[in-house]
């Protein structure tokens, strides 16, 4: 039986409508921009204004949609890549397998299987989880991330928790903040500011502790390491 | 027709520990039955009244629970002694919460809600509660202002042929304060 495919098909929304899209595999590229409508240019086989948003469906290939700065989106799939450009309000993304990017956001729940997320810039709270892929976050307001095997790479976060099972974990502040870091087995790194002294509690049960700063109140640091080395490195 | 008779809804909820293979490699055997031992107690003192273990899968469990609300709340009061009682390297335990009406077969529960419950663990991360939709719906008049529920969006789960919407719970700031 042949899949029909729709043609691009553009829906005039509000930006405080939704954007929910589900497909079963093949990429998925959203952009947020400058516009007033949700445009699917290619990829869907269902298009539907529903009572709390648009419902975006796909069975394969790759969705292209378009839609105004600051929508919400959430999206679902089992396997294929996922790739948020421009501005977006909340983002949601579960894929089983597959990468997940996200340009700038007001806030991320990124999750996958197997497979990488990058998110770029987070206005406020950025959740990642990954079975076995690599976390890396460029700039976010606070962060949950979690990863059962790979590495987490922060460049600038305020306050954050990060759970890993193994995997090496760099993380890189700009200000006082609460930093909680919790792994079984894999090195941590915290890069602090000059100048910065963290109350600090470091504890690796077989790894080695190094610490270049001064302990204080400007906010917290806490590692928790089965096995694996700590670092609070001052830069 | 099967003749099988479908229970009461209610909700279906499996709970997992995270890293539970590394941590037995890592421990040893004595030290994952005594984690085990501990799960089962921390479940059984958070369980309401009417709730069950239907059965132990490894270092899971599913349980079934009569009423959405205390359901909620016994899954959330689950994580937060889950970490506190394996302090001070925290292990996790991550919860999928499904409302349906499963087919009794003996003491056990089975049917697609059993295995769609059982699928929305496998997307919780470590120490998340994720729900249904229809626990969602079952909760509506319930639930409290020291619960939040973070929709996910519509979730693509392997063997199941709809996409499902998931919630996020978790306890408010106010509530955690």
């Amino acid at each position: 039986m042949m899949e029909l495919m729709l043609g691009p098909t553009s829906l005039e929304v509000d930006a405080t409508m939704p954007l929910r899209v589900a497909t079963r595999s093949g990429a998925v590229t959203i952009t947020g921009e400058d516009r007033a409508d949700v445009l699917v240019e290619s990829g869907a086989d269902d298009v539907t204004r529903g009572h709390d948003g648009i419902d975006v469906r796909g069975r394969g290939g790759a969705l292209v949609i378009r839609c105004p700065m600051g929508t919400d989106v959430f999206v679902g799939c089992a396997s294929g890549v996922v790739a948020l450009h421009g501005s977006l309000g909340l983002v949601r993304v579960t894929t089983r397998s597959g990468r997940i990017t996200v340009e700038r956001a007001q806030g991320v729940d990124a999750r996958t299987a197997s497979g990488s997320i990058t998110v770029e810039h987070c206005d406020a709270a950025c959740r990642c989880q990954t079975k076995s892929g690599r976390i890396h976050v460029g700039r976010a307001e606070s962060g949950e991330l979690a990863t059962a095997s790979g590495s987490v790479a922060v460049d600038a976060i305020g306050a954050v928790h990060v759970r890993v099972g193994s995997g090496n974990v760099t993380i890189g502040l700009t200000e006082p903040v609460a930093v909680q870091v919790e792994a079984h087995s894999g090195s941590v790194t915290v890069n602090v500011p000059g100048g910065l002294r963290p109350a600090l509690d470091l504890r690796a049960m077989s790894g080695q502790v190094r610490c270049d700063c001064e302990p204080g109140a400007d906010g917290a640091i806490r590692v928790m390491t089965r096995s694996g080395q700590i670092s609070v490195i001052e830069r | 027709m099967t003749g099988s008779r479908r229970a009461e809804p209610g909700a279906i909820v499996f709970t997992d520990i995270v890293g539970f293979t590394e941590f037995t490699a890592t421990q040893g055997d004595a030290e994952a039955i005594l984690l085990l031992d501990r799960q089962e107690q921390l479940v059984r003192d958070a369980l309401p009244s009417g709730a069950r273990i239907v059965k132990e899968l490894g270092d899971g469990l599913l349980l079934w629970l009569p009423e959405a609300y205390p359901a909620l709340v016994a899954g959330l009061d689950l994580l937060d002694r889950f970490g506190e009682a394996t302090q001070p390297t925290a292990l996790w335990v991550r919860i999928g919460m499904h409302w349906g009406s499963p087919t009794p077969r003996g003491d056990d529960l089975v049917g697609h809600d059993v295995n769609l419950a059982a699928r929305i663990v496998d997307v919780a991360g470590p120490g998340e509660l994720l729900l249904s939709a229809t626990v969602r719906a079952a909760l509506d008049a319930t639930i409290s202002a020291d619960v939040r529920l973070d929709e996910l969006g519509p979730v693509v789960m392997r063997g199941i042929p709809e996409p499902v919407r998931l919630y996020r719970a978790s306890r408010t700031p106010e509530a955690t304060a």
